[in-house]
């Protein structure tokens, strides 16, 4: 199948003038969606996120930058062809859903396609707002006011409605943030099944990275208004390109050190060997950088080995596995084991290092 | 609001278990308001000479009432009256409501302090204003028509229900504004996003959620002003009374203060107890529509305020529009008021009109009559708004902190005001004090009874915005410096009066102006010695001096400016 690309956001800046001066919420954004695709934004709070799909939406207009949405420039700083969202080809889920208060679960889910500029031929709503009720499992609930509705409905009814158009491109802002906990692990499992029968290429924002990583076809991680990664969710997790893509995604340990030759660093872990990716100067500062799940433990034997001792300081159960928090003499390591082990808190311990899924960071 | 005593209310009111030290203070406007309304009905059942042996009891004045043609008029004068006082408000308040908080207008500043204006000046001013406008016989417009076009009578006529209504809409269309521009500014933007990224038109967004989002709050809207309408008596005996076109309030005034024979109580009264009825379910209604809306109002996390619509080409129209009501709600009758003040008679305004300018008005005032006006006006300024902050904070706090049962009958009864008509809460407050405590306490006559029905009006005014305030100060913050370790004399002063402070203000300033305002109840309840400054002009303007009444006014507007320009910074802030 050819690579069909759907959306394409070209250089797109943004900036908001707020009290205390100009903020610089989108720099320089390049992004290219494929079809069928479900794509997710993930970056911490402000990094400019919503303001993104906004701009997508067409409710923002970017300060530089273009955008496509099905191969037509539906907006470019540059030049005068700005598409309203009401003429783009878009369903949009909001984070606070925002169903229309004064109307009824079918009359929210119907008003697109009887007022929107994607209507459908009268004898066809109903057919068409049914399948849509169906497939968010809110069949029988039509005449329901949208006010009497659980947060989790109300957000099957903003979904209903934003896929009811059968639009080419879905946006989604955070619509889980404001479920709890069970429900969300729930609707999230239910979104992707949703997106993928629906066919629609989806554009997702959220600040939560498991959510990211479950979801996602590809993920984006942004922050301070750019790109940092965009890869696929094994990709993103395997591979962080820089320290705050590292930190962001997954838990990772950190140890600072200084390079003392080739392919030899020194941390508070000692003098050992990786394997380096790029080349480093010796006496050059950099980060390791290596997952709980990598590492593990051993009980303090007699004889004398490189692997560093530590004391540990806490253990948490998690079921399948437990964490462990070693101190060691200069820093702390959480080593990730499975939910069988015998070590307590207190005890003495050997942290096995392995010989890969290292990284190195400058 | 099923809290845990832990709030400094919950502890007071444990400490004196239900005995709140505040309660009292509380239901004392209460009481005196049961006993004006209490008073009022059983007046109504009585003809004879009323709270003698010799009064009987009966329903005559009911069946009488109804059975009046001419009060069958007056009824219907009253309908058309409020009808069209409510369609000019509306029609104006409305869409300048809507333009201010949603269209990229600016300075939005202007715009508010334009229309807050308007809700300072007293309506009789403008009452007065329209009178030297178009008045049949001497408005200068009907003058200017008359001689252009040969006519005999002047075409523009105000002096029937629908012009009364008009000139009443004009002085309404600000609170209007007020009312409804709340909508605007808070209702969600995302469910406006929603509707555009659902492929619906800016049109169509309008149409089918904007405005149906907005329904319940300008349905309120509506019924407020409406029933202000039915009661209102400023403009209605300003233009009306002359021509003998009345409404009900003007009517009930027409017949406790007849020109000539005995002054009639029974049958006013009846009508008063009708419209209180009347009053009471419009305004149950009110409060409905105003939960209603209140439900529409999510306000989403972030600060961000709706998307504001490009007016483009339509700016001039907008401004246009803003600034007619303006010139022609405002600023051209009280120009006429300040024209006529100089004058010696009407005079319609040409180059003639300024040769005959001078400070007579002024030289042959009764300077000593109006000099008590000024001192009683400016007493009741400084006494009402202290004692109204006074009884509404400890009606609030009991509302909002308390988990009395008798928070329900406070709220209960601090909003009945509201609902019950000036006219009779004068009338009933006069025929109290001189049927049934005059032999204890002569309050007749007196500053005090003016004082306590000023508070009892406007309690409601205070209860409103403190509750509202009092509701938004979450019990948390006040819990937080508990366990910060204040003690709970510093969480009042470093917490909750900072807190409350702006507000306190906000309705101490906005009561000042109200009292400065109130003509109604100052001519019901007036003798020589209580007189206040807008009674003195009424009393001018009816006994044909209207250049003279003029005059006075445009000394009122003068002694009184400092505290319209402070009424105005605070206009934006508060909620009426
Ligand atoms: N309308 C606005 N006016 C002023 N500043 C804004 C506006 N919208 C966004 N910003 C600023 O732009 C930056 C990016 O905001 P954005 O809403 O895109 O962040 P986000 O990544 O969606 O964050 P969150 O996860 O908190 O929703 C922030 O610093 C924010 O304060
Ligand atoms: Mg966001």
């Amino acid at each position: 199948m050819a690579d069909n690309i759907i959306v394409s956001i070209k250089g797109l800046e943004k900036n908001f003038n707020s009290d205390r001066g100009p903020v610089r919420a989108v720099q320089k954004i390049d992004l290219d969606i494929i079809e069928n695709d479900f794509v997710v934004l993930l970056g911490p709070s402000g990094c400019g996120k919503t303001t993104t799909l906004r701009c997508v939406a067409g409710l923002e207009r970017p300060d530089g930058g273009s955008i496509e949405i099905a191969g037509t420039v539906v907006d470019s700083a540059k030049k005068n062809d700005f598409i309203p969202p009401e003429k783009r080809d878009i369903g949009m889920v909001f984070q606070s859903y925002a169903v229309w208060p004064h109307l009824n679960v079918y009359q929210n889910v119907s008003l697109p396609l009887t007022d929107g500029s994607r209507s459908v031929p009268k004898d066809q709503v109903s057919d068409r707002v049914m399948e849509s009720l169906k497939l968010v499992q809110l069949d029988g609930l039509d005449s329901r006011p949208v006010t009497d509705l659980s947060g989790g409905q109300q957000q099957r009814v903003a979904l209903a409605r934003a896929i009811v158009t059968k639009p080419r491109v879905l946006l989604m802002d955070e619509p889980l943030s404001n479920l709890d906990a069970r429900l969300r692990e729930e609707m999230r499992i239910e979104l992707k099944k949703i997106a993928t029968t629906a066919g629609v290429t989806t554009l997702y924002v959220t600040h939560d990275q498991g959510e990211a990583l479950s979801l996602g076809d590809k993920i984006c991680v942004m922050n301070e208004g750019r790109i940092l990664q965009m890869g696929t969710p094994e990709e993103v997790y395997a591979r962080p390109p820089n320290l705050f893509v590292a930190e962001f995604v997954g838990e990772m340990n950190f140890i600072k050190g200084t390079v003392s030759g080739p392919g030899t660093i020194k941390s508070s872990l000692g003098e050992r060997t990786y394997e380096f990716k790029e080349t480093y100067s010796v006496g050059e500062s950099v980060t390791l950088a290596i997952r709980p799940q990598h590492l593990s433990l051993k009980a303090v034997s007699g004889s004398v080995s490189a692997s560093p001792v530590g004391t540990i300081s806490t253990k948490t159960y998690l079921g399948d596995s437990v964490l462990f928090e070693i101190q060691l003499p200069e820093i702390k390591i959480t080593v990730k084991d499975s939910g069988d082990t015998t070590f307590a808190e207190g005890q003495k311990v050997k942290i096995v290092l392995p010989e890969q899924n290292w990284h190195i960071f400058k | 609001m099923n809290q845990k005593n832990t709030t400094v209310l919950g502890k007071i009111s444990k400490r004196f278990q239900g005995r709140s030290p505040l309660l009292p203070i509380a239901l004392l406007p209460m009481i005196v308001l049961f006993a004006i309304v209490g008073v009022f009905v059983w007046v109504s059942f009585q003809t004879g000479v009323i709270g003698t042996p010799d009064a009987e009891y009966t329903l005559q004045n009911f069946r009488d009432l109804f059975g009046d043609p001419f009060v069958l008029e007056v009824l219907e004068n009253t309908l058309i009256f409020a009808t069209s006082t409510t369609f000019v408000a509306l029609v104006i308040g409305l869409p300048i409501a809507w333009i201010t908080e949603r269209t990229t207008i600016s300075p939005k500043e202007l715009v508010y302090a334009m229309m807050t204006t308007g809700l300072l000046v007293p309506p009789v001013f403008i009452g007065m204003g329209w009178t030297f406008i178009a008045h049949e016989r001497i408005g200068f417009v009907n003058k200017f028509l008359m001689s252009a076009f040969d006519l005999n009578t002047g075409p523009i006529n105000i002096e029937n229900p629908i012009g009364m209504g008009l000139i009443e809409g004009l002085t309404l269309a600000p609170l209007a504004f007020v009312l409804s521009v709340q909508v605007f500014r808070t209702m969600n933007p995302a469910l406006e996003e929603a509707a555009q990224t659902s492929g619906m038109t800016f049109k169509r967004t309008l149409i089918r959620i904007t405005l149906p989002l907005a329904k319940p709050a300008i349905l309120a809207a509506l019924i407020y002003i409406f029933v202000i309408g039915l009661a209102t008596f400023d403009i209605p005996a300003v233009i009306g009374l002359s021509s003998n076109v009345y409404v009900f309030s003007t009517y009930v005034y027409s017949e406790a203060f007849p020109p000539d024979g005995l002054p009639e109580y029974g049958i006013p009264a009846a009508l008063g107890t009708a419209m209180i009825l009347v009053a009471v379910v419009l305004t149950v209604w009110y409060v409905q529509m105003l939960k209603k809306s209140e439900r529409y109002q999510v306000i989403t996390g972030k600060g961000y305020r709706a998307k504001q619509i490009p007016l483009g080409q339509w700016k001039a129209a907008a401004w246009l529009f803003i600034c007619t009501y303006f010139f022609i709600g405002l600023l051209l009758p009280i120009l006429l008021v300040c024209f006529m003040a100089f004058l010696p008679y009407i005079t319609p305004p040409s180059f003639e009109a300024l040769k005959l300018f001078s400070m007579i008005n002024f030289e042959q005032m009764n300077w000593e009559y109006v000099g008590r006006g000024l001192r009683n006006t400016v007493l009741l300024m400084l006494i009402v708004p202290p004692v109204i902050l006074l009884m509404a904070f400890c009606v609030s706090w009991l509302v909002v902190r308390s988990k009395s049962n008798a928070r329900y009958f406070l709220e209960f009864g601090a909003f009945l005001p509201h609902t019950v008509p000036k006219v009779v809460m004068s009338l009933g407050a006069l025929l109290l004090s001189l049927f049934i405590v005059n032999d204890y306490l002569s309050i007749y006559g007196t500053l005090s009874l003016l004082i306590v029905v000023y508070v009892i009006c406007w309690i409601p005014f205070g209860t409103r915005a403190l509750n509202s305030a009092m509701i938004q100060i979450h019990k948390e913050l006040e819990e937080a410096a508990y366990t910060s370790g204040l003690t709970m004399i510093r969480t009042v002063r470093k917490i909750m009066l900072p807190l409350l402070r702006p507000t306190m203000l906000s309705v101490w300033i906005w009561t000042s102006l109200l009292v400065y305002r109130e003509m109604t109840i100052a001519v019901f309840l007036i003798s020589q010695d209580n007189v206040t400054l807008p009674a003195i002009v009424w009393g001018r303007w009816t006994m044909g001096s209207p250049n003279v009444a003029a005059a006075i006014t445009v000394l009122m507007m003068l002694a009184f400016l400092p505290l319209l320009v402070v009424g105005w910074r605070f206009a934006r802030k508060s909620r009426l």
